[in-house]
């Protein structure tokens, strides 16, 4: 059972201007239902500490930092996290901001980013 | 991964916390309900928060971990939920709030490692990601010029990475 947003405050749903449609102007409604049912999924690896997943998530998804965090948590001990809800585009652009975000410049042996995919559309 | 003394060690603490029947095994610690586990986690030193989750990690299923972490996901398990995370993110994260300020490039992008190109080119996104006063400051330390502080101007993060990245390779 993985920590999923999207569903109630205890679990972290994610504020609506913490989106980044919310940067885009885009009102969640009005997309197409098939739309909306997209995700984002974040895999752990041994090359990123809590500090580093915190900050990009608060980055990437706009996220809190304890709101984050407690996806630092889920990732490290189920092995992946779900930290995204939105449309296809939506989902994609957050994807993409997480393989940029780049390495974690507090560990040496770290040299990229983390691996995050687009699922359940 | 714990070793087996540290394992005995943290469930002699945590029976000792507990003051109900012994964790004698693994197993035992597995068996304790979200609740349970809440208000034994509640008990658990700040400095020790650490190895108590490291010890669950080797004592069961993660996503069954993470979930009784969550409470089972009751409304009232949720104070101690809430209280579970935040003492646990204060033991965790190494950026508190109100810590003194410091030059993030300077610490994690030193002077002696400028030799190791690859190494320096990885932490490109870690560069650009810093504010120009930031990076000018980092500069003036690592590549002082005679002519004055560096001086880019906010959003010019590309032309100092570029500027940096040919004093680098120029060395």
């Amino acid at each position: 059972m993985g920590l999923l947003l999207g569903q109630g405050d205890f679990q972290m749903t994610p504020d609506p201007q913490e989106r980044p449609e919310a940067d885009l102007g885009t009102e969640v409604e009005t997309e197409p239902r098939a739309e909306r049912g997209c995700k984002v999924v974040l895999h752990n690896d041994e090359e990123h500490t809590y500090d580093y997943v915190v900050e990009m998530l608060t980055h990437a998804c706009r996220l809190t930092r304890e709101k984050a965090f407690r996806c630092a948590v889920e990732v490290d001990l189920t092995g992946r996290t779900i930290v995204f809800f939105g449309s296809r585009p939506a989902c994609v652009a957050v994807v993409a901001k997480i393989h940029a975000y780049g390495p974690d410049h507090r560990l040496p042996q770290s040299m990229s980013s983390m691996r995050a995919e687009v699922e359940g559309c | 991964m714990l070793s087996d003394e540290h394992r005995d060690m943290m469930l002699a603490y945590l029976s000792g916390l507990r003051r109900g029947a012994r964790l004698r095994t693994l197993d035992d610690l597995a068996a304790l309900s979200a609740r349970e586990l809440l208000l034994l986690a509640r008990k658990v030193d700040e400095a020790a928060l650490g190895l108590f989750i490291q010890l669950l990690k080797t004592a069961g299923d993660g996503g069954a971990l993470f979930a009784k972490l969550m409470g089972d996901h009751e409304e009232d398990n949720r104070p101690l939920v809430d209280d579970f995370f935040k003492r646990y993110y204060h033991s965790v994260l190494a950026v508190q709030e109100g810590a003194p300020p410091y030059n993030p490039l300077e610490v994690y992008l030193p002077a002696h490692s400028l030799d190791d190109l690859a190494f320096v080119q990885s932490r490109q996104a870690f560069f650009l990601r810093q504010t120009c006063g930031t990076i000018n400051e980092y500069l003036d330390t690592v590549f002082p010029r005679q002519s004055g502080p560096h001086a880019f101007p906010a959003g010019e993060q590309d032309k100092a990475w570029a500027y940096f990245w040919d004093k680098v390779i120029s060395k």
